[in-house]
């Protein structure tokens, strides 16, 4: 399909780098290409790996927070439906941080979520 | 961005009216700093005394429509006019339209002091190392003469909250107030460090005038002197340690470390020698996770105002700041 994605995200960014090469811009201006560039850039750097890290991630959080709803999952195909769930899960897992308990015994459980956390940072590819 | 000339007329009118009638004009009016975020403006009053004129050279500086944090412009101004029988380096603070009614948004009118603000200013290779070391240490000493300042004499806790539970635990609810007013989605990893912070508040070691936002980009240099020391928003009665973790946290140390040449060991040593306190090590930790997620919390904040049109800074919580921060919460739990 042309054109892809990333040659429309480049394209953009192409014409971007036109218009601050065309004349001196006022500074204010130029801020304002560099934001928009960066935007792009983010989108380009992320948008193939979206789809499969929001799937593994929504397993990984549903076997963490063990609530088994296999059954409703989006279909692996369906970006919005799949980060909906994503989000739902999280918000899941934000309530479940806040009754875990401090007490030594839940150590485990507390090192468990940080682990999984953690991983999630590094493998957020937005 | 509103223009030059409305500026003009706005400012005019507005201190035609504080000054009661006394003849005055606004002379070189120029927009200063890069970016819209910001909205500073310099310029000179010019009144008529008798038939002689006076100058004065004073800035403007307005809320942004989508600044990171929302603060009093009342507040900053009252602790500014209080600070001003203090020995700490402030601008003068001159008039305020508290509600924009005025100049369009909250603004404050300061004194404009000599000199240029410069983040970067530490890792200037123009500048040697040995400057920049002496550089380094007057901004350390600057920090210990703000929390040496007798805030109880002064009347501060008039104007800043000082009534209730102060330090760590208050600043934690502060800015986990700010982050559910701002966050659009579930934020696990905030809500897991709100919990390890929580559990692991520290008692404050005394309380203190705290600035909060201390940085060399917030310190008016004119040549190698600090002529002044600005953005008071934020400043608070509390824990020394707070703006301590703030300048010690790793995420900052380009801005106030020099590779080689100031260490934050170096930097604790010279701040206990100056207050004749000893830093508690452990503490300190704390306050620099909390740094961090203040960091976070900001970066939540300002992807809110871009989301919602008031910013065009595309914030959003980073990596770095994540993982810095779920880093700390996790190996404090383990210890």
């Amino acid at each position: 399909m042309r054109p892809t994605i990333h040659e429309q995200l480049s394209g953009v960014g192409r014409l971007l780098d036109l218009a601050q090469e065309s004349h001196p811009l006022p500074a204010e201006t130029s801020e304002l290409l560099s934001n928009a560039r960066r935007l792009i850039k983010r989108v380009a750097a992320s948008w193939d790996t979206a789809l499969p890290f929001l799937l593994d991630d929504n397993a990984r959080l549903t076997e963490l927070l063990d609530n088994g709803v296999e059954a409703q999952t989006p279909l692996p195909t369906d970006l919005r439906a799949v980060a909906a769930k994503n989000e739902e899960l999280r918000g899941a897992l934000a309530q479940l941080i806040t009754t875990i308990p401090r007490d030594p015994e839940f150590r485990e459980r507390r090192a468990e979520v940080g682990r999984y956390l953690q991983w999630r940072i590094a493998a957020d590819p937005s | 961005m509103t223009p030059p000339s409305e500026i003009d007329d706005r400012l005019t009118r507005f201190l035609s009216d504080q000054l009661k009638g006394v003849d005055a004009r606004v002379v070189g009016l120029n927009r200063i700093g890069v970016g819209r975020s910001r909205d500073n403006w310099v310029f000179d009053l010019v009144t008529d005394h008798n038939g002689t004129e006076h100058s004065e050279p004073l800035i403007l500086r307005s809320d942004p429509d989508g600044g990171l944090v929302d603060t009093d412009r009342n507040v900053e101004f009252a602790l500014l006019g209080l600070l001003e029988s203090s020995d700490l380096p402030t601008p003068g603070a001159r008039w305020l339209d508290a509600d924009g009614r005025w100049l369009g948004r909250p603004s404050l009118i300061m004194e404009r002091c000599p000199g240029d603000c410069d983040y970067r200013v530490l890792s200037d290779t123009q500048r040697s190392i040995t400057e920049r070391r002496a550089l380094a240490e007057s901004f350390c000493d600057l920090l210990a003469q703000v929390h040496s300042t007798d805030w109880q004499t002064l009347g501060l806790s008039a104007v800043l909250d000082g009534s209730g539970q102060l330090g760590a635990p208050a600043e934690l609810d502060a800015w986990e107030k700010v982050l559910r007013q701002n966050q659009l989605e579930p934020l696990p990893e905030l809500d897991f460090a709100i919990a390890g912070l929580r559990a692991s508040a520290p008692e404050p070691a005394r309380t203190v005038l705290v600035h909060a936002d201390f940085k060399p980009g917030n310190i008016l240099l004119d040549g190698d002197r600090i002529t002044a020391l600005l953005d008071w928003e934020l400043a608070h009665l509390g824990d020394p340690l707070e703006d301590l973790g703030w300048v010690t946290q790793p995420l900052r140390q380009g801005e106030h470390l020099i590779d080689g040449a100031w260490d934050a060991a170096d930097l604790i040593a010279r701040y206990e020698r100056a207050t004749g306190f000893e830093v508690d090590h452990n503490s300190l930790q704390w306050w620099q996770a909390f740094s961090t997620f203040k960091t976070a919390v900001m970066q939540v904040s300002g992807l809110r105002s871009f989301l919602d049109g008031r910013s065009d800074e595309p914030y959003r919580p980073t990596r770095r700041v994540l993982a810095t921060l779920l880093d700390f919460v996790v190996q404090e739990d383990l210890r």
